[in-house]
């Protein structure tokens, strides 16, 4: 059966890819990472919008649990008098996690990795243009 | 097309392109591609529907090679993709009929399954209708049995590889070639038993 259906087959002449699909692959790739880099551009830039227009416009809120939270004044106390650390080392930890203002930390982190993405995908970008692919982009 | 050839193996290429090479992506598409393009030219049996599922497939290897194992051979994953890519294109241009083969499943006749042994004519072989007639139908046979077919036929993968990339035991890939194969030789046979023994420049070729 093997040597019988060999036999079959190796009549069928091999087919030739068109001379132009490589480049149309290549443009097809370009393409799809021009839209990723595109939305995720577009959403980084959205959501840090999003998080500086909360900041902005509840900034009074923001600086009053700042304010409001024994936080700071806790880390200056590590600073200042390190013997209280080393002293009551479970209470000062438990009581620093306690004052944590939660909602201004996790809104300036998201700010900051929001920010840090916007780069990155800016540095995509510019690899991508200069890249083996970038050169088929315009093939389509 | 640039034809370079790369010494590393398929693995090395995918961690070079792992690491920020995209060379090592073009160097991959230009060693399948071919395999590629002719595997959904015989499973589609159209040139343009061929094209647009080669594209989409090496789009969707570049879009999921960050997450390819690489432990697992390359070859099997990127004709995973085909096989999905040129479903999706059959479905787009028409229902798929799964098929004329999983139709005969039903009165299945295990006796019709038994492998004939004698060879097929080679005469036969030679003509080129004969062989554009086998090209069509196996455009007929299901496309599960058409991509086991063409996969052991043409790109010499095995049944173990040929039952990853169709997501299926290997026993049935197995019963599922025999099938079809024995379909394939008797309808060819059939039809054209009486050009066997003839030579290719025999009067009745030209009638």
């Amino acid at each position: 059966m093997t040597q019988d259906s060999t036999l079959l087959f190796s009549h069928i002449a091999p087919v030739k890819p068109p001379d132009a699909l490589y480049a149309q692959i290549l443009s097809a790739v370009a393409l799809a990472r021009a839209r990723r880099l595109r939305t995720r551009f577009f959403v980084a830039l959205t959501g840090l919008v999003t998080t500086m227009g909360y900041a902005v416009f509840g900034g009074f809120a923001w600086r009053t649990e700042w304010q409001a939270s024994s936080f700071m004044s806790m880390v200056r106390l590590s600073i200042s008098d390190p013997d209280v650390l080393f002293g009551n080392g479970q209470e000062y930890v438990f009581a620093v996690l306690e004052t944590i203002p939660m909602g201004a930390i996790t809104l300036v982190c998201a700010a900051l990795f929001l920010g840090a993405s916007l780069l990155a995908i800016g540095d995509g970008w510019r690899r991508a243009r200069h890249s083996a692919i970038a050169r088929f982009q315009a093939v389509r | 097309m640039e034809q370079m050839t790369d010494p590393r193996t398929d693995a090395e290429l995918v961690q070079s392109f792992r690491a920020g090479d995209e060379v090592a992506f073009t160097m991959l598409v230009q060693r399948y591609l071919s395999s590629v393009y002719t595997f959904l030219y015989r499973m589609t049996g159209e040139s343009g529907l061929a094209e647009d599922a080669t594209q989409e497939t090496f789009v969707k290897v570049w879009q999921k090679l960050n997450a390819f194992d690489a432990r697992k051979p390359f070859k099997t994953w990127l004709f995973t993709i085909a096989k999905h890519a040129v479903i999706d294109q059959l479905r787009k241009k028409r229902p798929i009929l799964f098929s004329v083969m999983d139709e005969q499943d039903r009165d299945f006749d295990f006796a019709a399954t038994i492998p004939d042994e004698r060879p097929l004519p080679s005469t036969l072989l030679d003509r080129e209708e004969v062989v554009r007639y086998l090209a069509e139908l196996l455009c007929t046979v299901s496309v599960q049995a058409r991509a086991v077919i063409l996969m052991h036929e043409t790109e010499d993968m095995t049944f173990e590889e040929i039952a990853v990339v169709v997501g299926e035991p290997m026993n049935t890939v197995k019963s599922r070639y025999r099938r079809t194969m024995a379909f394939l030789r008797k309808t060819v046979v059939d039809r054209y038993t009486h050009l066997a023994g003839k030579g290719p420049n025999s009067d009745e070729m030209h009638q």
